[in-house]
């Protein structure tokens, strides 16, 4: 570029000074980075980029092909937000795209995800459990969206609800087992939890799962959370649990995987008095699965599972897929065989040395119509797709696990593209004092109200 | 060959090939509603510098293609793709290549507007807000308050 002589320049600028259709031309070759970069250079510029949503439409719509891995492109239309939630009202980005105020915060919004994610460093921490409610090691951990509520379980059996909102304990449970004379003694831990609707149910180490529903109006809108309602036994301690629909999925620790019919939690008859919450009475087993013993003995069966219908994963050190081969005739559902499918991507075997046997890998979805991503003991991270023919693997991140933590990732939640994580990293810190929950890395809007639900159901 | 007369802004007269003149859709049209002209044909809103700068890439582009029908979804392409011709058609300074960029849009020359506007792109983009005010001698105007949002904003860059 020809250098410009003091004496001309600074009369004119591109930006404010050009027809505003000229101006957005220049805008329009840039990319949604530059485009921020602009908006910072002064009043005008910020006005002109501030102004000009068309300027985010290329950016988003791509960004949401991304997401949803759409077919069809969408046209640009006026009420971007709008035209996405009608034509996707399933789509789980459809609260990604939700009610922005403009497709400015929209971007911007992305733009801070997009750096947290792959910068690796957690968006923000937040220490839920400073007032020690929980006084043992947290072993999992997930999220309601429909009051934002973090629930966690711990080794001695505890269960707690907070707030997002307020960062506040709202209930707390304890499932440990009476302590039986005769009994051998066996950790109560609080190994998996599974939230599906207005319906909860807790694995623990001791052979028990409970069954819980969400409270009813007959709280204070603050303090719902969920209450028992029943439990089952299962044949060897739980490790991971599912819940689709009515279906409750178990993994456990011997290698079976187990269907109940747990019921849908109806409109309790008399609400004030909190009786005979359970409409459909004990919960029903439908089936039983065993998969083979691993390889490597020293390995724990299905310490994570994810239903993608219409196949359900299991992993322990490599990744199974299980195909429905029948149908329930009754009640329509699905029904898994263990399948021929069984797929040693990256074997973890001899990265296992040091490790106990608890770190293994890890599935979770990224979206619901999205890659599943696995998180293996190296702290690695890779994505898998492409179910139906040849399953897909590829590096997600390393960089992601390694720079929020020391240890292995012993859970993992996905909710709307955010990524959390938990390891037992405190036993490295030089004063393991109290159990911290597992860091939490939200954006904060993301702690916000979700006021936005009703209209994306 | 036939041959047309402009005349500028400042009252220059410039003569130049039609097939030529006719990058320019303007022009084009303007021919082809009168037919036959002897006199100049006014362009008031571009000076002879300008004029003949624009001429200069007209005669240089009049083999091209005709432009393709408007491909909007296209114009997003990396715009750092300009072919060396024109990039050195471009090392002017600023002042000129806004009048380019005015020019092209009057006369209705797309292929050169894109041009212009992806120079100027190309003078924004990977650079920080500091750098952009430098490239094109920008006050900073915003307030201590504004200034903090923005950072706030941009708090993904800093890493950058």
């Amino acid at each position: 570029m020809a250098s410009i002589p003091e004496s001309r320049h600074g009369i004119r600028d591109f930006i404010s000074d050009l027809p505003p259709e000229l101006s957005r031309l220049i805008l329009s070759q840039l990319e949604i980075q530059d485009i921020f970069m602009c908006a910072a250079v002064c009043r005008a510029w910020r006005s002109h980029t501030r102004s000009n949503d068309s300027l985010y439409i290329p950016h988003l719509l791509r960004k949401y092909n991304n997401i949803t891995r759409g077919r069809d492109p969408i046209p640009p239309t006026v009420n971007i937000g709008q035209e996405l939630l009608h034509r996707f009202p399933h789509m789980s980005a459809s609260s990604y795209f939700c009610n922005p105020k403009s497709l400015w915060d929209l971007a911007l919004r992305d733009m801070h995800l997009q750096s947290s994610w792959e910068s690796g460093i957690p968006w923000r921490k937040a220490n839920l459990n400073a007032c020690m409610k929980h006084t043992d090691i947290i072993f999992s951990v997930l999220i309601d969206q429909v009051y934002s509520l973090v629930v966690s379980g711990d080794r001695s059996g505890g269960v707690v609800f907070w707030s997002t909102r307020t960062e506040e304990m709202i209930k707390e449970l304890n499932l440990a087992p009476e302590p039986a004379e005769d009994a051998p003694v066996i950790s109560p831990a609080i190994s998996a939890m599974a939230l599906t609707g207005d319906q909860l149910v807790i694995g623990t180490w001791h052979k028990i799962v409970h069954v819980a529903h969400r409270d009813g109006e007959d709280i204070p809108i603050e303090n719902r959370a969920f209450s028992l309602v029943s439990s089952f036994p299962v044949p060897s301690p739980v490790i991971s649990i599912l819940l689709e629909g009515a279906t409750c999925i178990v993994g456990c620790h011997r290698g079976e995987v187990l269907f109940y019919d747990i019921g849908v939690p109806g409109k309790s008859p008399n609400p004030t008095h909190g009786e005979n919450m359970n409409p459909d009475g004990k919960p029903n087993h439908l089936l039983t699965i065993q998969i083979p013993e691993p390889r490597n003995r020293q390995i724990r069966h299905n310490l994570s599972m994810h239903y993608r219908k219409p196949f359900l994963f299991t992993s322990s050190d490599l990744v199974s897929q299980l195909t429905p081969k029948r149908m329930d005739p009754d009640n329509k559902r699905d029904l898994w065989e263990y399948g021929e499918r069984e797929i040693t991507i990256k074997n973890c075997s001899g990265n296992l040395s040091g490790l106990g046997p608890d770190y293994l890998c890890m599935l979770r979805p990224l979206y619901t119509e999205g890659d599943l991503l696995v998180a293996w003991p190296d702290l690695s991270v890779y994505s898998l797709g492409n179910f139906n023919s040849g399953l897909v693997w590829s590096p997600k991140t390393k960089v992601l696990v390694e720079k929020a933590h020391w240890q292995s990732v012993r859970c993992m939640g996905t909710v709307d593209g955010f990524f959390l994580t938990g390891s037992f990293d405190h036993v490295r810190h030089p004063q393991p004092l109290y159990p911290n929950i597992p860091d939490i890395t939200l954006p904060d809007y993301a702690l916000k109200p979700k006021t936005d639900r009703a209209s994306i159901q | 060959m036939s041959e047309i007369k402009l005349l500028s802004s400042d009252q220059a007269t410039i003569t130049v090939e039609k097939s030529v003149a006719e990058r320019s859709i303007l022009i084009k049209n303007m021919l082809e509603d009168v037919g036959e002209v002897t006199e100049a044909i006014p362009i008031p809103n571009v000076n002879e510098n300008v004029l003949k700068k624009v001429i200069e890439w007209c005669e240089h582009h009049k083999g091209d293609p005709p432009a393709q029908a408007d491909d909007d979804s296209d114009s997003r392409k990396k715009s750092s793709d300009i072919d060396e011709w024109d990039q050195k058609f471009m090392q002017v300074d600023q002042e000129m290549l806004f009048e380019i960029i005015l020019a092209a849009n009057y006369l209705d020359i797309k292929p050169l507007l894109d041009v212009g506007c992806k120079t100027v792109a190309n003078m924004i983009k990977g650079k920080s807000p500091e750098e952009i005010r430098k490239t094109f001698n920008i006050q900073n105007d915003f307030t201590p308050d504004e200034e903090e949002q923005i950072r706030r904003e941009n708090e993904w860059a800093e890493d950058r």
